[in-house]
């Protein structure tokens, strides 16, 4: 299949963040077969910007989110997570996601129609 | 259930979600027991930016046979889809999903989607596939392009 990529470059470990969440340098990490808790998560924006973190299967999420967003200098209510179309509680850890080593997240940009910041939105302008 | 087919559904479900193209969506349907049905795919093709179809969300569904990829899947919008190249049932007209024309079995998943993506901006009037849409397009610009604008906010993000 012509898709199949090739091995993909071993990107030097820039961990920062503690306890389950690492980010990595640019390019994909190479197998880690040595702790089968951890699994390599890729996070895609809108401008195909890629960043690699480390995480622990039953780590929340919520983590990555929050190293991704720092790391970006964008606010985390300001970006949506996505996996397979879905969008990714701030809860739920890879187990909970059936997520596989390698798999890719897109991080949007959030829009809403209307005001976020009330619960009753626009209606409280009329 | 054919093997050969079994086997290539399953190898590119694993290469998409290593490698997909942002804003897609393409996964086996999840039936009501919560198994999956690999044999059709549930996706979503986003509009292109600076596109009328900009800021749209489309569901496709990815229809595999038993003969796949010796034949193509098929590819379907919602019934009454508003598109030169779509027909009335939703199913997309599109060279590389033919066969007899450009299909290869070598086309991938995540060429197929790119390639509707594509052809959203790209119709091609030379083969209408349903009259509404290609009269407008051919006779009526500017209201082809309002119809297409609205069809895109009938179609927003799920989040």
């Amino acid at each position: 299949m012509s898709d199949a990529e090739g091995a993909p470059p071993s990107g030097g470990t820039t961990g920062v963040g503690s306890g389950g969440v690492k980010t990595e340098g640019a390019g994909a990490p190479g197998n880690d077969a040595e702790n089968p808790d951890f699994i390599n998560l890729k996070v895609k924006s809108a401008q195909n910007a890629e960043i690699w973190f480390r995480v622990k299967k039953t780590t929340p999420l919520n983590k990555l989110m929050k190293a991704y967003c720092e790391r970006n200098h964008q606010d985390p209510n300001s970006v949506v997570f996505l996996f397979d179309g879905e969008r990714i509680r701030a809860d739920q850890t890879p187990s909970d996601l059936d997520m596989e080593d390698k798999d890719e997240i897109d991080a949007m940009l959030h829009q809403t129609g209307g005001r976020r910041s009330k619960a009753d939105g626009c209606i409280q302008q009329l | 259930m054919s093997g050969i087919a079994r086997g290539r559904i399953a190898e590119e479900r694993k290469a998409w979600r290593k490698d997909k193209p942002f804003g897609f969506v393409a996964k086996p349907e999840t039936l009501p027991d919560a198994s999956q049905n690999m044999m059709r795919w549930q996706c979503t093709i986003p509009g292109k930016d600076n596109t009328p179809w900009e800021g749209g969300y489309f569901p496709v569904t990815l229809e595999f046979s038993d003969e796949y990829p010796s034949k193509p899947p098929k590819a379907k919008f919602p019934k009454d889809f508003f598109h030169p190249n779509v027909y009335p049932s939703g199913t997309v007209c599109l060279s590389i999903l033919n066969e007899d024309e450009d299909w290869r079995p070598s086309i991938t998943v995540k060429q197929i989607l790119l390639g509707i993506q594509d052809l959203l901006d790209n119709a091609n009037p030379n083969s209408p596939a349903q009259s509404e849409s290609y009269m407008l397009y051919t006779q009526n610009r500017a209201e082809y392009t309002r119809r297409v604008k609205s069809q895109a906010k009938k179609h927003p993000s799920n989040f």
